[in-house]
């Protein structure tokens, strides 16, 4: 069962926006197959619960928080047995809980808005991913995902960074999140951006294309999983040779 | 011509189905004791380090906080280390010991009541 990782060192850079907004479109997905998600707030700053507890949650959108370095492990453990997709937004900072959680992660998405100082809080996560790789002996696919970027223009620290990982063989998400007001209503109403409501024709355009970057991001990680992690029963012909 | 619309390229790629993103394996283990324990030193390199609040030890206060001085005989400071050292006591508790001896021997019940508030 997947569980995919927000990080990045950095308060700010979108974890729980990027970790809230793909929750969303898996819950939205899965609703009618009964498939749900679970999301597991281990950020002190509790922003994810404070969503979380709000009306207009997805019913297949499970909760865990009260998370601490001591219980991560087990945490994400009983979430993969409640779900079969498990979220985890950590904690803007640089600690034992992001190392830990980094350890079971299918995938880490490292949310970075275009700047210098986002830039380099996801290079030190990148290294604490490849130290981790090496100590459990197994590789873990990590992204960079360029987050709350402007819908009209790319700025030249924007390119300039781009073309630092790409040249440093540093995956990117093909697909950016862009700054929209409707990422930032779903933490004042609650529910998603689907639930939102328009009051004019201008704001259903603007949650319509909230709703297409959404997808469009979904869809990436949807690939990414299933380029990285092995079908079950392909795993078990390895496992027994 | 005004009312027909071109058709639009499909350049986007197919969708996956999320059942079969259920169907994959992580094949995750949790790390071992000795992992994490690796993980947490070579993190720390890095600066990811424990941000648990740690509790402070606390020392346990001693119960001989009044100072008496006396004078013995020559040898006898030694003869009561010697006689601690035996009984793997500090010479406190020795002290205590012979006390408890004492008054038990000599059946002092009333001291035995006031001592055993003491000590205990």
């Amino acid at each position: 069962m997947p569980v995919i990782v927000f990080a990045s060192s950095k308060g700010g850079a979108g974890k729980t926006t990027a970790c809230t907004i793909l929750a969303c479109e898996i819950a939205k997905q899965g609703k009618d197959k009964n498939i749900g998600v679970s999301v597991i707030d281990a950020d002190p700053e509790r922003n994810l619960s404070a969503w979380a507890k709000m009306e207009g949650r997805p019913e297949n959108i499970r909760l865990f928080d009260d998370v601490t370095e001591n219980n991560i492990l087990d945490v994400i453990e009983e979430a993969q047995r409640q779900t079969p997709f498990v979220l985890v937004d950590l904690e803007g900072v640089a600690s034992n809980t992001v190392t830990f959680a980094l350890s079971q992660a299918s995938l880490v998405i490292i949310p970075c808005q275009a700047s210098q100082m986002d830039a380099n809080k996801a290079v030190k996560v990148i290294k604490m991913i490849k130290n981790s790789s090496r100590m459990i002996g197994r590789e873990i696919p990590f992204a960079v995902l360029f987050n709350r970027l402007s819908a009209a223009i790319i700025t030249k620290t924007g390119r300039h960074l781009a073309e630092e990982f790409e040249g440093s063989g540093i995956d990117v998400f093909k697909c950016s999140l862009i700054e929209r007001e409707s990422f930032k209503s779903i933490f004042s109403f609650g529910g998603s951006i689907y639930t939102l409501g328009a009051k004019n024709k201008r704001e259903q355009e603007s949650i319509d294309k909230a709703g297409d970057n959404a997808k469009l991001f979904t869809e990436e990680v949807k690939r990414r999983l299933k380029q990285d992690i092995k079908p079950i029963e392909e795993t078990r012909r390895t496992a027994n040779g | 011509m005004v009312d027909k619309q071109r058709i639009s390229l499909d350049l986007g790629e197919d969708n996956i189905d999320l059942e079969e993103l259920t169907g994959l394996s992580t094949h995750v283990y949790k790390p071992t004791v000795h992992q994490q324990k690796a993980m947490e030193e070579e993190g720390e390199k890095l600066g990811f380090v424990s941000r648990q609040s740690r509790k402070r030890p606390v020392r346990k206060r001693s119960p001989y906080t009044v100072q008496n001085n006396f004078k013995t005989r020559v040898g006898m400071k030694e003869l009561l280390q010697e006689v601690s050292d035996r009984l793997e006591t500090y010479d406190q508790e020795t002290l205590e010991l012979a006390m408890l001896a004492l008054i038990e021997k000599e059946k002092l019940n009333d001291l035995l009541k006031k001592y055993n508030e003491l000590v205990t």
